[in-house]
């Protein structure tokens, strides 16, 4: 199933690709958590934390009126914040139907992921995980609703 | 010593690169690298001589049998313990410390009994306290740190009382580096009756062990951070304490007669040692053992020395950089944790691993320690023989990199 990335997801992915240095991957990684807003403190609640991470990871969304989710989230680790940058602000704005229909499998194009210790390369399944019970959620919301 | 390219050559690994850097390698004190001629003995076991051990009529059997317990003969020599009859091969360190706490501690154990460790242990001699503890109603203490990451004995000496039953150390700590006072420790031990263990996986690999004149009952180390093969532990015993201590496990080779009407214990060591073992393992112990032998303590401790002054010198000027332990290369081997300001150990790692230079980050299984020093995880440069001081300098150099990169991020935050 090699479904087309939304356009900014892509365009964050292409920009990792772009180099083939693993600190400069990170750097750019680094750059990107730099776009995450900090979310509130009341939201860093035990129901938004995600499990199986190394660093302080929380996550939430929203239901727009138009139908989207927007996510938020925020980690404690810079390159951790990074990979969250590319999920959070490249998997916002689309459809609960949408955001499913993409596979977190993008993340081994990049090339940041080889060199990561396998509890960090779980945490970014982790983060997505999280997102995918959010937008099961919404859609099973908006399902209710129809 | 030879050159210190000389012995770079006996280690293959070393000439690999990582993430397309060449490969610095400072983790040492997770697992060591293995020179040549250990590779080559686990080939030549498997090659030329495997056969199940101490059974079997044929003559194979018997080449296994003799490689198997000469291992054990080199290593009883190398540590200073008394014979052979002292030394059990386990999987692990912590497997040694669990048969101790196991097979000593439900045998002499009773509530209200106290087990002394310290503030900075590996889990590995925590876990297994905690465990027959709660098993026996007996009481764990804790012998608090001074500053410089050393067991403070001025503070804890009022913890060794009567009651006191064993005192169970890390001779040098994994995190910290530093070499605690075991010779004290010992001593006030002793002078409440208790029984003392050496946690020896962090000093085994870097000074003269001579376990027979520590004074202490047990120690307990690891092959793989001795240049030997993973796999393989070893617990030293005083014969007398291991004699009267019941077996851990039971199995094959620990017996000497199984029958409806009762079963006899083999003699030691093998009473400890149940199942077949990690044979070509020990053998490859066995050279390893050599090959430290051949280089030598003296010449083995005065290049590292040479190593943690380099590394300390460093650190000394890297602004915000925070060292846990003693800054001096006195006291300590050349095992360095620390921390830079405000900054995640995980990205301080992630980026040295990408600039090609191996350490680890996190609790090092020591999460009390943590604790004390109010941190969530601190990176550790382990280094060891085959290290050179130009690696020193590459660390310092990633590191003025790392900063650059994060202070960037942090200034404009």
């Amino acid at each position: 199933m090699s479904q087309a990335l939304p356009p900014k997801l892509q365009a964050m992915v292409d920009e990792l690709k772009s180099v083939d240095d693993l600190t400069e991957k990170y750097e750019i990684l680094i750059e990107m958590g730099k776009d995450v807003q900090d979310i509130p403190a009341a939201m860093k609640k035990p129901e938004c934390m995600v499990h199986g991470c190394q660093s302080l990871v929380h996550i939430y969304s929203e239901l727009s009126t138009d139908g989207k989710i927007i996510f938020h989230g925020y980690a404690d680790a810079l390159i951790v914040n990074g990979l969250l940058a590319l999920l959070v602000l490249g998997l916002s704005g689309l459809t609960p139907k949408e955001f499913l229909a993409v596979s977190p499998e993008f993340i081994k194009e990049t090339g940041v992921m080889k060199s990561l210790t396998p509890s960090r390369v779980n945490g970014f399944y982790n983060i997505h995980e999280k997102m995918k019970v959010e937008a099961l959620k919404h859609l099973a919301k908006l399902e209710g609703k129809a | 010593m030879p050159e210190i390219a000389r012995i770079r050559d006996d280690f293959p690994i070393l000439k690999r690169s990582l993430n397309g850097k060449p490969l610095v390698y400072l983790d040492n004190g997770a697992t060591s690298q293995k020179p040549q001629s250990v590779i080559d003995s686990l080939a030549h076991y498997y090659s030329e001589i495997n056969a199940n051990i101490h059974r079997g009529a044929h003559g194979l059997g018997s080449e296994a049998t003799a490689a198997f317990e000469q291992a054990r003969g080199l290593l009883a020599r190398f540590i200073g313990a008394s014979s052979g009859n002292e030394v059990v091969f386990t999987r692990n360190a912590t497997e040694a410390i669990n048969l101790v706490a196991q097979s000593w501690g439900r045998a002499n154990l009773k509530a209200g009994d106290e087990i002394l460790i310290s503030e900075l242990e590996h889990h590995a001699n925590w876990v297994p306290w905690a465990m027959i503890a709660k098993e026996k109603g007996a009481v764990l203490k804790y012998l608090p740190l001074a500053e410089d990451g050393r067991i403070d004995l001025e503070k804890g000496k009022a913890l060794f009382t009567a009651k006191t039953r064993m005192v169970a150390v890390s001779w040098v700590s994994n995190v910290l580096g530093m070499v605690n006072p075991v010779a004290k420790i010992v001593a006030l031990a002793k002078g409440v009756g208790a029984m003392v263990l050496l946690d020896a996986a962090q000093a085994a690999p870097h000074f003269a062990l001579n376990l027979k004149d520590t004074g202490a009952d047990f120690a307990a180390f690891s092959s793989h951070k001795m240049l030997g093969p993973t796999g393989v532990g070893v617990l030293w015993g005083k014969e007398a304490v291991l004699e009267a201590m019941p077996p851990y496990q039971g199995g094959g080779s620990m017996i000497e007669k199984v029958g409806k009407d009762g079963i006899t214990w083999n003699r030691l060591p093998w009473r400890f040692e149940a199942g077949t073992p990690d044979i070509g393992g020990v053998i490859a112990l066995g050279e390893a053992v050599k090959y430290l032998s051949a280089l030598g303590w003296e010449a083995i401790q005065a290049h590292e020395a040479l190593l943690s002054e380099r590394m300390l010198g460093h650190f000394a000027k890297i602004e915000g950089l925070r060292l846990y332990g003693s800054p001096r290369a006195e006291g300590r081997i050349a095992v360095f944790s620390f921390n830079l300001e405000g900054v995640n150990a995980q990205d301080v790692g992630a980026l040295l691993d990408s600039m090609g230079l191996a350490l680890r980050v996190g609790n090092h299984c020591a999460q009390p320690l943590m604790s004390r020093f109010e941190c969530a995880g601190m990176v550790r440069a382990s280094f060891y023989l085959y290290n050179t001081l130009e690696e020193a300098d590459a660390l310092a150099a990633a590191l003025a990199k790392v900063k650059g990169i994060l202070g960037k991020e942090t200034a404009k935050k």
